[in-house]
């Protein structure tokens, strides 16, 4: 199939996940009785510094001879693979209540929000079931460099999406009950992001910044979110229905909220922060082709 | 409803010189099986028309040819005959008929010619269409002037309703 003109038909297999001290590659098992198979290579200090404005990669021929190797070791050279790109590479925005806006609305409020010309940006909008919208941007600049380490291994792109959006359109396809209010905090090692659903609708994406360990300051923002998103004349409780972990340090963030009477259940779904730029890989894997 | 979010290159941008090829190749194969149908359809014609020819015309000429050598070859087996018999006194039967296309003038039209060895002397009868009476004179005149001739005896003239004259020459040879 490689080299000839079907592969557009065919659903990639295989993807490669980015964060800032880490690359990931990905394939999925075959229907030969294959399992799945899984790399991380470590990154250089320096090698990959993650921003939304500048170059991301000091060198794009060293990390593509890193990618090489993660992508030999689970025979996925020369596959079509999908990219989740790091999620400080990325500009987000959550627009509830505006699924039926017209884009180039949303594109002025995007703009505003972007530290750079939206000339400058790819951007892409996800209307949700709840006429909720979703915004993403990249600055052109930084996903090429991206675009060129796939290249540089002889691979073609297919979805290309953030590690931590590439879940929620799954998320927000569970049912949900009436005045029910879901958390899923993805935990990196430099950073984290929160999102809210209010039954079952989108209302909130937010990444943030934190020092490697800290779970005091997530906690915080965990335990702000009821009152950011429950409004004051509901008579629905003042809590978190279901938190879900995802990533490093689930366990701590778990313990430091079991007591606490803002949160009705905590869920840990991946425990290691590689297994969760494993789980972004097969959500994006899941979509086919864009 | 979208899958999600897209960051990669424009779908569009990457797969427009893709389409633009099909689309060019999808026009160029609808154009040249235009010029195909076009060239079927008059290679049919030019076959009907030859069948037509070949059904019509070859055999008209056939039969043409055939007549005219069934008459060509009566005219050499009287000349043989002539030759053969000895009856000629002489006069080879290729003179004769080169005495007779020297002798038609340029508007007289030769029907038939007939040998009578037996008569004696020996004797050519002519059978022409002639346009004007001068022509037939003019033939007689020939005729006579050549010293194979002794004498020329004009015994049929009719004239036809397109002007045309018919005649029967009977040309008696010397011994």
């Amino acid at each position: 199939m490689h080299g000839s003109g079907l592969w557009r038909w065919r659903k990639p297999s295989a993807g490669l996940a980015f964060s800032g001290q880490s690359l990931v590659a990905f394939k999925k098992g075959g229907k030969n009785g294959s399992g799945p198979r899984f790399e991380r290579k470590e990154l250089a200090e320096g090698l990959l510094e993650v921003s939304a404005t500048t170059p991301n990669v000091h060198s794009v021929r060293d990390l593509a001879q890193i990618a090489e190797t993660a992508l030999d070791a689970v025979g996925a050279r020369g596959e079509r693979l999908v990219v989740a790109l790091p999620d400080l590479a990325i500009t987000t925005a959550v627009f509830p209540g505006r699924g039926r806006a017209p884009e180039r609305e949303l594109r002025q409020e995007l703009a505003s929000m972007l530290p750079y010309a939206l000339g400058e940006a790819r951007y892409d909008f996800w209307r949700g079931r709840h006429d909720e919208v979703l915004a993403a941007a990249v600055r052109e600049m930084v996903a090429i460099q991206y675009e060129q380490i796939v290249e540089a291994v002889e691979c073609r792109l297919a979805w290309v999406d953030a590690v931590s959006l590439s879940p929620i359109p799954s998320w927000s396809r569970r049912p949900s009950k009436k005045g029910e209010l879901d958390v899923c905090l993805q935990l990196y090692a430099g950073h984290y992001c929160l999102t809210v659903f209010r039954e079952g609708e989108l209302v909130d994406a937010r990444t943030k910044l934190r020092k490697a360990g800290d779970v005091e300051l997530v906690c915080r923002e965990v335990l702000r979110v009821p009152a950011l998103h429950v409004s004051a004349d509901s008579d629905e409780q003042d809590s978190i229905d279901s938190l879900s972990l995802f990533g490093c340090d689930t366990a701590a963030v778990a313990a430091a909220l079991e007591d606490s009477a803002r949160v009705r259940a905590i869920r840990i779904v991946t425990d290691d922060e590689d297994r969760h730029l494993e789980f972004s890989i097969e959500t994006l894997l899941a979509r086919g082709s864009p | 409803m979208k899958s999600g979010i897209y960051l990669g290159p424009p779908i569009g941008s990457a797969r427009g010189p893709g389409r633009f090829l099909v689309l060019f190749g999808v026009i160029a194969t609808l154009f040249h099986f235009g010029i195909y149908v076009r060239q079927v359809r008059e290679l049919a014609a030019v076959r009907s028309d030859v069948e037509w020819r070949e059904a019509t015309v070859v055999p008209a000429v056939n039969a043409a040819s055939d007549s005219e050598l069934a008459q060509e070859r009566a005219v050499l087996a009287r000349l043989s005959a002539l030759s053969e018999s000895g009856a000629s006194t002489g006069i080879l039967t290729t003179e004769l008929l080169q005495l007779v296309a020297n002798a038609l003038p340029d508007d007289v039209a030769l029907v038939s010619l007939s040998i009578e060895p037996s008569t004696s002397p020996p004797s050519l009868l002519v059978e022409a269409v002639a346009r004007r009476e001068e022509d037939v004179t003019a033939l007689e005149r020939r005729m006579a002037a050549s010293n194979r001739v002794a004498a020329t005896r004009l015994l049929g003239e009719r004239s036809a309703a397109d002007g045309t004259l018919s005649i029967r020459l009977q040309v008696e040879l010397t011994r």
